[in-house]
């Protein structure tokens, strides 16, 4: 707490035995001002009912997180794994990467049931080769939805802010709401019936396909589908 | 008969804005210690110098709240007073540092590791979102002296330097003679980028009027078409498609371009990211010439306050030291989000005035606990003060360095003497350093 060093007995009551396979933890309250729970994980099951605060699951390589409730900034930064559903909204740079990082979320799935806020999937880069596809799935999502992204897949259920996909330089964003601007630099190129996705899901419905950013590169892979 | 009452001291560093003119002339009342006249300095850097002399306004005392007034106290207490309200605080904040020089800079940093406290400086609020773009896509640029002498394009996008950086245009960037620009102005084509019609605008060759929050579009689009891409839009943020054709011309045969940038770009919507697309505009073109970009820093040393703060601990500013190493992250170390969240339980405010500029709910949190300011003159943010030291302003009262906007080091000069009993931000700096450490000890 603030530069003191408290016990965690202190502030929470524990109870339950702890294992070293299929751990599973289930924190109650309010937990707003609580950081960096599940930092790193690799395994097991976490379970929140309740508030959030920043950095849940940053860096996680494995395991499942369960949010039922909201989660602060920072949500899944950087995941590597794993899985990470968060019942109520998340905020600003859910499944980015930190500052100065050029590589974010390289693999693992989130799913945010409500509003996601600016800059989601900064960064997120996939492996071909490694069979990686960093995914994420929202309802409502802020302003720069995937800035630099870097073939990250991103399903937004509901609307999204200005410039989805901004400086993307490949990947997929599917907007099955609507968009409140698009950038200039994105060139309609046709519609689609069906979207398949790297990790071989398959998405059906009508939509409008734009490749870009054009500003990152003349010709791109990048694709952002809007449903007609 | 030589006048020797009147002392003129030559060469001395304007201590106000990031340009850092280093060719004032003041002239100082030997008796009285006060500055008389002033040459060379524009009317801000005129009015800096000249509020250093006795006022009303300014402190000559350490202050000290009794039931709920500022009253005069000593040193001694004040100090005291001070050790023990940040050894208490379990989540001290300590902001500014942009308004005073390095020395006291590097004292701000060992403080806020011993306390192991938040360390900010007003990037926070200022040029923050270029060192996030910065560090995200990574910058070229130049000294202030290589654009004098070669550039022949100068874009200012979001800046109106005729106004906070008056002496700019003539000193660097617009109206003086270059090495290779012997013509001055007629050598250099000067276009503006900004939804006022500002009076850097009214004497540009051309001013692009884009639309208020939208620079982002228009920089993204610039980018689009440098690539030789056909946009389907024939108007981009209130600017014509064949408009943006003609700046991308110029841009692209000009010998040696440059972009400077204001907070038009970093405060506007889309912050860092305006930034960030503009350093991309320019990386890219450098497939076509040689171009550059410099941010227009306000405060003469928030440069040095960036650097100080880097080199001490990697990061250049919103530093956490709470774990007893830094950590950075704007945003969640950031002094306003620190405060709207009322994180902070004590706060030490060097050379600024946050009353002034911060959002008010965070003002009214930072009011709310003790609050220790260090300053020459009566602020909005000293008035709520628990403690108010005086202090022997930096580059006119006592020498220290300064880094340029573009991080250029110069040393400021002392012209005259202190008001009596104030020291220096880093001497008292270093007294609360060393009355923190002797109750620290005394505890153990
Ligand atoms: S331009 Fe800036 S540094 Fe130069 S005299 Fe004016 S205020 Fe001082």
């Amino acid at each position: 707490m603030g530069n003191q060093t408290v016990k965690l007995g202190d502030i929470f009551d524990i109870q339950g035995k702890s294992t070293k396979e299929n751990l599973r933890v289930v924190i109650e309250g309010n937990l707003e001002n609580v950081k960096r729970i599940g930092e790193k994980m690799s395994s097991g099951e976490i379970i929140i009912n309740g508030n959030i605060g920043m950095h849940l699951g940053n860096q996680m390589t494995g395991g499942k997180i369960i949010v039922n409730g909201n989660a602060d900034d920072w949500a899944g930064a950087m995941l590597k794994g794993g899985e990470l559903e968060i019942n109520g909204n998340a905020g600003n740079y859910v499944g980015a990467a930190y500052r100065g990082f050029w590589k974010g979320m390289e693999d693992g799935i989130i799913r945010v049931h409500g509003k996601i806020g600016r800059e989601a999937m900064l960064w997120a880069r996939n492996s071909k080769g490694e069979n990686k596809w960093p995914i994420l799935y929202c309802n409502d999502a802020g302003s720069f939805l995937g800035i630099h992204n870097h073939g990250g897949t991103i399903i937004v259920n509901g609307d999204t802010d200005v410039y989805p996909g901004a400086d993307q330089a490949w990947g997929n964003i599917i907007v099955n709401g609507k968009i409140l601007k698009k950038l200039a630099s994105y060139k309609k190129i046709g519609e689609k019936k069906e979207i398949s996705l790297p990790n071989g899901e398959i998405i059906k419905g009508n939509y409008i396909e734009y490749s870009g950013d054009h500003s990152v590169k003349k010709e791109t892979n990048g694709r952002l589908f809007l449903k007609l | 008969m030589v006048d020797t009452k009147i002392k003129t001291i030559y060469d001395v560093i304007c201590p106000f804005c990031g340009s850092l003119c280093d060719d004032l002339e003041v002239d100082i009342d030997k008796s009285t210690q006060t500055i008389i006249g002033i040459r060379n300095a524009c009317q801000i850097g005129t009015a800096k110098l000249f509020a250093s002399n006795p006022s009303e306004h300014r402190y000559t005392k350490p202050m000290i709240k009794k039931d709920g007034k500022l009253t005069e106290t000593t040193i001694d207490i004040a100090i005291n007073k001070a050790a023990e309200i940040l050894i208490k605080s379990k989540r001290p904040l300590l902001y500014g540092f942009s308004s005073t020089e390095c020395e006291a800079q590097g004292k701000g940093v060992e403080l806020a590791e011993i306390l192991g406290g938040v360390l900010d400086n007003t990037a926070s609020v200022c040029h923050g979102p270029s060192l996030l773009a910065e560090q995200d896509v990574g910058v070229s640029t130049s000294t202030l002296g290589e654009y004098k002498n070669r550039a022949d394009l100068v874009i200012f996008w979001g800046c109106n330097p005729v106004h906070a950086h008056p002496r700019h245009l003539g000193r660097y960037s617009e109206f003086v003679r270059g090495y290779f620009r012997k013509d001055g102005r007629n050598d250099r084509v000067v276009i503006v980028i900004d939804p006022r019609n500002t009076q850097t605008a009214q004497i540009a060759d051309i001013h692009i009027q884009v639309n208020p929050k939208e620079d982002y579009e228009l920089l993204n689009a610039i980018r689009a078409m440098v690539r030789g891409v056909e946009l389907e839009d024939d108007k981009i943020a209130g600017v014509t498609k064949e408009k943006i054709k003609e700046v991308i011309e110029i841009m692209k045969k000009s010998n040696y371009g440059v972009i400077f940038f204001g907070m038009g770009l970093t405060q506007s919507s889309s912050h860092h990211r305006n930034v960030d697309s503009a350093i991309c505009l320019t990386r890219e073109l450098n497939d076509y010439t040689k171009f550059l970009i410099t941010p227009m820093r306000g405060h003469y040393n928030v440069t040095g306050a960036n650097t100080v703060f880097t080199w001490n601990t990697g990061y250049a500013y919103s530093i956490d030291f709470s774990r007893g190493y830094p950590r950075y992250n704007p945003g969640e170390f950031s002094s306003v989000d620190l405060l709207m969240r009322d994180e902070i339980d004590a706060s030490l405010i060097v050379a600024s005035d946050p009353a002034s500029n911060f959002p008010a709910d965070s003002v009214v949190n930072l009011f709310k606990h003790p609050l220790i300011v260090i300053e020459p003159h009566e602020t909005p943010t000293s008035a709520f003060a628990d403690i108010v030291f005086p202090v022997a302003i930096a580059g006119i009262e006592c020498e220290g360095t300064a880094y340029r906007m573009d991080h250029i080091p110069l040393r400021l000069r002392k012209v005259k003497e202190p008001p009596e009993n104030c020291l220096s931000d880093a001497i008292i700096l270093e007294k609360i350093i060393n009355k923190i450490n002797e109750l620290k000890g005394e505890k153990q």
